[in-house]
């Protein structure tokens, strides 16, 4: 019995001992220094009423075998206004059933010393999403007892089924001081096989510096790393500004994933050069058999000149194989297993089409190859990311002795040669079966994006006006409005024309529109509107003000200085022509004086001339590529910030006592 | 028997797979009467059918039963695809079903898998347990025709209150609601805008039908799609169990708000201390109602906690004093206890911020808010605080982040409100504001240069509730945030200029905000012309209000007065021709006067525009259009001027 009860109690204290070795190494409460209460925004240009003087990320993936990998997050946060103490309303969202969050612990500090907990009661549970087969939750609290004067500070634990995989140190408020400790996978549960499995699953870690500088290191040592330590200082507050690339380009981040040692080791082009072996054996997959391939393509092949021989396999695509992608109900159809099953059944998808294409060009024997994009609205491509980021397929023909010519025919209402605008200025990745190269897609150019408007002005003498209005649109434009219209009926058609319309018009009532499209021409939009517009009787004359459509911009910018570069969708050209016929009984007594503005973000012109009863001003507006850095920001706003001066414009009419006016 | 097994498991597969998708009649009729319809080309849909069957119990429950059939005519109208139902441990969906029938009346139902269940609310300090269930019918575009039916249950006394909207804007074909109330039950009913709509009483069953509701079209300057809803409330309620959540007449809720709130207003030793620790050194009754009134307001933050009883029921004052966060009654009772604890009597007090109340509905439902009334003397106030007062009663609202006390936040201007104290309790209204009370004045001493370029220093004094915003503005944004929001509004009318030597001062009753400006392109050279517009704080813009006719009031904007008054310095030599020294416009809504004279090489100017917050009728639409042209031109004003 004594035995059994010694055993019994040396079990129980090895016990104690293991939870509070576990519970030792869990997060708890840092010591509040004085340090931290002279936390201030004192020097900051930018206030934000809060600084998080701490965050601490530990990501514990040891027993990601078993899909359990646990983060916990401990954050102390120094108030310092009252519209700060939102930073004590706290959100965790988890999906339920694959998540879980552990251990909420919270609590507010005075200066006089007080210490107010969070409440278990206070933690609130709720399902914010359920339907079949998902539920979303979230946990949520609101610390007690803040004051515009006080020190919080919370940290859970959350349960993931697969790592973490990044940490962003860049929030909405300063940050003083920033840890990530990552205890990487080290073959728990594996056994004998993680000795034979090691190599494919090293841990890696991408470091994006950009604001500020992370710093990483291996722990215990370089030799035998267990963890990963990554720190940063004083990071300042992430403001977001309008027209910005993505939040993930800008931010510096570290992004944490697992590889082959292989790729851990290679430099960037030995990783990419074995990942293009792998993608291009599933190109090669796909485009056997061909037999209907060859078919197909012997239709082109005897076409003169290797140009026509592509852009006719191009537009036989576009016309022939419908492109399912676009369709809401894509699922309803069969997966395509190869190339000649996409010609057979008449669909494919983006990449089916392209791949397709690649398909038709090797089999006339030009030289070309496949091009992997980022699309640029969500991120880049990083080399030494040595994973897979892209987002679509695209093929390029190869030119002696110049840039590839890039084609996307699984891209609707693309022309050949021209890439969608996502996917222009972004760094690339072509190859072909032999070689492989980094290549930086160059924007399309802004004659090339083109709106053309003839516009005829009828203006009443109460200021009412009609406008019979027709647009030419040319590339990137053109498929926009292609694009807005695809699948659409009649009614739904005119319906998403006249919401077109009215984004450049919105006070004008629209009487007619109508859309020309043939296959390779330009779209022509041709509407008619009723237009109020500003006039003032001064006198014996009429003060006319019809220009405030022009006025209209796509991009604005308020703010005096910019951090971040910003960017458009594309470069374009705008060219209006306009003929305004004052009312009857008026004649032209002066007209606004000429503008002509070379800035460097591009031409913009504005003449006016008179031919008899009519007016005719002409504007041009270009804008010369859509990348920008933020050092080039203040010649750009002004560019645009021009813009709604032309609603001041005025023309001088004085009444026209002639007797051939008299009889009109 | 074999053939018999065989033709029964067809028949049931078949039966089961027309369970599955065919309609029911009520919408099959809709679908029939659609094909024949004229439809305004503005609609985006028509609602074929509209029924709402409401059953209460004398136990309190209430069944509700609705159909809905809507033809969808534009893709805008794509969004009735969607039904949306609000739940809470209250209400339980017991039945949803829907379809989608196309032309042809070949028919589709809703699939399970498009129903999904979310929180009205996400966001960080709010918490609640209601949801929303949503029904999603896939494939909506314009031709077909959407329907659902829907039963709910409804426990509790939140049943005995009921609402049913008949049209916001989109065309009815057919819509009904009916109500049925146990024997001996009494229903009070609430009408909004429902000339068209015909109501009959069979006994214990009340019945409002409408057809053939005509579209309501978009106009400019019209009050909210709220204010142009048509809809019914109902209130019903047991006579044999006055109070208790059956509710008759408007002192029973008073009463009901009162009893909820009593407790939870009670001071402990430790909040009493408290308060007379913020309160025992200041001399007057102002200042301690100040010192409270600011405390409940800034030092307690919002975090709605809205879970059970909690939806009506405030936390005790201690726990929202220890936790420094609550919502509007939790900070109402708080503020309430803490007066309590000085000897001042506070109750509190319920209003709408979103609705009109129809005083012959008395129902707590009909109040979505919860502020302070504090029983002080008349006399005991200074004069400015008088804005704010109702007989007895000094309201104040301490979740309003700007309105201080003795100020009323404009949204709550106009309301009616219940003031729950134990007798003689009614609906009164609060004061509707005057524009005096939001008064802004630009002063202005610019320079024209013979070049065209320009240069002014700029004043801009707000007073009453427009210096209380301006206060709280400059309390929240940092400086340079003030500077870059005046550098952007400026640049809408004076695009390229630049802004200099940003400063603010305060005093009791307004605030003033003053810069520099500097501009290259002021005025326009049209020929040997010399075009200026003399008022920088506004642009050319064209009327708004051009239709020959008109639907819907007009409503030109909130109580407010602004006036401008421009010096401009002249170049030697120049002079305006002035062909309209003065002018004057204006209508029930709103007036504009404007003035300018010459002399010497100065031009001055002066504008004033006061919108008095008045909804102006339909019938009053000439007035309003001519008032709305004049402002136009005035606005755009522009001087030609003479140079040597």
């Amino acid at each position: 019995m004594e035995k059994i009860q010694s055993t019994k109690l040396l079990i129980i204290v090895f016990l104690v001992c293991l939870s509070l070795r576990a519970s030792a190494k869990e997060l708890t409460w840092e010591p509040v220094t004085a340090t931290d209460w002279e936390v201030n925004e004192d020097t900051l240009a930018e206030k934000h009423g809060a600084i998080m003087i701490i965050e601490k990320i530990e990501a514990d993936e040891a027993d990601l075998i078993n899909r359990k990998c646990y983060v916990t997050i401990y954050r102390r946060i120094r108030i310092l206004n009252p519209e700060a103490r939102k930073w004590g309303d706290v959100l965790i969202p988890y999906i339920a059933k694959h998540q879980k969050i552990e251990n909420i612990q919270g609590r507010t500090l005075l200066r006089d010393g007080r210490e107010i907990p969070l409440a278990k009661e206070q933690i609130f549970d709720k399902e914010i999403f359920t339907a079949e087969g998902l539920k979303i939750k979230q946990k949520s609290f609101s610390l007690p007892g803040l004051t515009d004067d006080c020190i919080i500070e919370y940290l859970f634990k959350i349960r993931l089924p697969q790592p973490n995989g990044a940490w962003d140190p860049e929030k909405e408020i300063p940050l003083l001081s920033g840890e990530y400790t990552w205890k990487f996978y080290r073959g728990k549960g594996m056994g004998y096989w993680y000795s034979w499995f090691s190599e494919l699953i090293s841990p890696n870690w991408l470091i994006q510096n950009r604001t500020v500088k992370i710093e990483s290191q291996e722990l215990p040592s370089k030799k035998k790393t267990e963890k990963v330590l990554l720190t940063v200082r004083n990071v300042p507050a992430f403001k977001p500004e309008p027209y910005s690339p993505p939040e993930n380009v800008l931010q510096t981040r570290a992004i944490l994933f697992y590889g082959s040692t292989i790729d851990v080791e290679a430099d960037d082009r030995a990783h990419w050069t074995r990942s293009a072996a792998d993608i291009y054996a599933r190109y090669e997959e796909f485009a056997k058999p061909n037999t209907r391939l060859a078919k197909t393509t012997a239709a082109f092949d005897s076409l003169p000149g290797q140009r026509s021989k592509i852009e006719a396999a191009y537009r036989w695509l576009q016309s022939n194989v419908k492109n399912i992608t676009y369709l809401e109900d894509e699922e309803e159809y069969l997966k395509n297993t190869s190339v000649d099953e996409v010609l057979e059944r008449g669909y494919g998808t983006r990449e089916e089409i392209n791949y397709a294409f690649y398909a038709m060009l090797q089999q006339m024997g030009i030289k070309s190859g496949l091009v992997y994009v980022v699309d640029r609205d969500k991120g880049e491509f990083i080399k030494k990311a040595k994973y897979w980021q892209f987002h679509r397929i695209l093929v390029f023909e190869a030119l002696a002795g110049g840039d590839p010519r890039i084609y996307s025919p699984g891209d609707l209402y693309l022309s050949p040669t021209q890439v969608p605008w996502l996917n222009e200025g972004t760094l690339s990745f072509i190859q072909t079966k032999e070689m492989l190269a980094f290549y930086t897609i160059p924007f399309s150019k802004a004659y090339q994006n083109r709106t053309h408007r003839s516009l005829a002005l009828s203006v009443a003498e109460d200021g009412g006006a009609t406008v019979e209005i027709r647009e030419k649109l040319t590339g990137q434009e053109a498929r926009e409005l292609r694009l807005a219209c695809h699948q659409l009926d009649f009614d739904e058609r005119r319906e998403a024309l006249a919401n077109w319309v009215e984004a450049a018009f919105p006070q004008a009532r629209l009487d007619s529109v109508l859309l020309e499209e043939t296959a390779g021409e330009p779209v022509i939009l041709k509407y008619r509107l009723f237009y109020p517009v500003s006039i003032q009787q001064a006198g014996s004359r009429l003060l006319l003000r019809p220009f405030d459509f022009l006025s209209r911009v796509k991009y604005e910018f308020s703010a005096e200085t910019r951090r971040y570069p910003f960017q458009f969708d594309y470069a374009f050209e705008q060219v209006d022509s306009l003929a305004i016929k004052p009312p009857p009984g008026w004649k032209i007594e002066a007209l606004p004086k000429n503008v002509f503005l070379f800035k460097d973000a591009g031409p913009w012109e504005l003449q006016f001339k008179e031919t008899g009863q009519e007016i005719l001003v002409s504007r041009l507006l270009r804008l010369s590529k859509p990348y920008w850095e933020a050092a080039d920001y203040a010649k750009v706003r002004e560019f645009f910030n021009i813009q709604p001066s032309l609603k001041e414009l005025t023309i001088v009419l004085q009444q026209d006592n002639s007797p051939a006016s008299a009889g009109k | 028997m074999e053939g018999f097994r065989e033709l029964f498991i067809a028949a049931c597969l078949g039966g089961m797979l027309s369970f599955a998708s065919a309609q029911p009649d009520w919408a099959y009729n809709a679908v029939k009467q659609s094909s024949a319809l004229t439809v305004p080309k503005e609609a985006s849909a028509i609602i074929m059918h509209k029924l709402t069957e409401v059953e209460i119990s004398s136990k309190s429950l209430t069944k509700i039963y609705s159909q809905i059939a809507v033809k969808i005519l534009t893709s805008a109208g794509s969004s009735f695809g969607v039904m949306s139902i609000p739940v809470s441990p209250f209400v339980e969906v017991k039945k949803l079903k829907g379809w989608i029938i196309k032309h042809d009346g070949s028919a589709k139902a809703l699939p399970a898998d498009n129903i999904v269940t979310i929180s009205p609310q996400e966001s960080a300090g709010y918490y609640d347990d209601s949801h929303i269930v949503v029904a999603a019918l896939p494939g909506v575009e314009p031709g077909v025709i959407v329907a659902f039916e829907i039963a709910l249950e409804e426990k509790g006394w939140t049943s005995l209150f009921n609402s049913f909207t008949f049209q916001i804007q989109e065309p009815v074909k057919f819509a009904q609601y009916a109500v049925t109330i146990p024997q001996g039950w009494d229903l009070l009913k609430g009408e909004w805008r429902t000339g068209p709509v015909q109501f009959e009483q069979q006994g214990n069953r009340y019945l409002w039908t409408a057809r053939d509701l005509a579209y309501q079209p978009e106009e400019p300057l019209a009050p909210s799609w709220d204010f142009l809803s048509r809809r019914v409330s109902v209130n019903c309620f047991d006579p044999s169990k006055k109070g208790a959540h059956h509710f008759s007449q408007w002192p029973e809720v008073a009463q009901w708000a009162n009893d909820l709130h009593r407790q939870a207003a009670a001071a402990d030793q430790q909040l009493i201390r408290e308060t007379r620790s913020r309160t025992d050194s200041l001399a007057t009754l102002q200042e301690k109602l100040r010192a409270i009134a600011a405390f409940s307001q800034k030092e307690i933050r919002y975090v709605a906690v809205e879970i059970g009883k909690e939806r009506w029921q405030p936390r005790p004052a201690p726990a929202t004093f220890f936790n420094r966060y609550g919502d509007c009654k939790d900070k109402t009772t708080l503020m309430r206890a803490m007066l309590e604890a000085i000897g001042i009597n506070a109750v509190p007090v319920l209003v709408n911020t979103e609705y009109p109340v129809d005083p012959d509905l008395p129902t707590p439902f009909q109040f979505n808010h919860c502020i302070v009334g504090i029983r002080v003397p008349q006399d005991s106030l200074p004069e400015r605080w008088q804005h704010a007062r109702i007989g007895d009663w000094l309201l104040f609202d301490p979740t309003d982040e700007v309105a201080e006390i003795g100020e009323l936040p404009w949204p709550l201007m106009g309301r009616m409100v219940l003031i729950a104290a134990n007798a003689d309790t009614v609906l009164l209204q609060l004061p509707y504001a005057d524009p005096e009370d939001f008064r802004r004045v630009y002063h202005t001493r610019a320079r024209l240069n013979d070049d065209g370029s320009f240069s002014a220093d700029v004043d801009i004094i707000d007073y009453g509730s427009l210096a209380t915003y301006s206060r709280y503005s400059q309390r929240i944004n940092p400086g340079s945030k003030q500077v870059e929001e005046w550098r952007s509004e400026m640049a809408q009318k004076l695009p390229g200029i630049q802004l200099e030597g940003f400063r603010t001062a305060a005093s009791e009753d307004s605030v003033t905000t003053s810069f520099s400006i500097k501009g290259q392109r002021f005025i326009q050279k049209a020929g040997n012309l010399v075009l200026l517009r003399p008022n920088l704080f506004y642009s050319p813009e064209p009327p708004r209000l051009t239709a020959e006719e008109r639907q819907h009031p007009i409503w030109f904007g909130p109580p407010i007065e602004i006036n401008s008054e421009v010096l401009w310095q002249l170049p030697e030599d120049w002079t305006p021709e002035i062909d309209l020294s003065e002018f004057e416009s204006g209508c029930s809504g709103a007036l504009l006067r404007s003035q300018i004279s010459f002399s010497g090489s100065l031009l001055h100017y002066r504008f004033l525009e006061r919108q008095t917050g008045r909804l102006m009728w339909p019938d009053e639409y000439p007035g309003a259009r001519n008032y709305d042209k004049d402002l136009s031109a005035i606005k755009g004003q522009t001087l030609l001027l003479k140079t040597p």
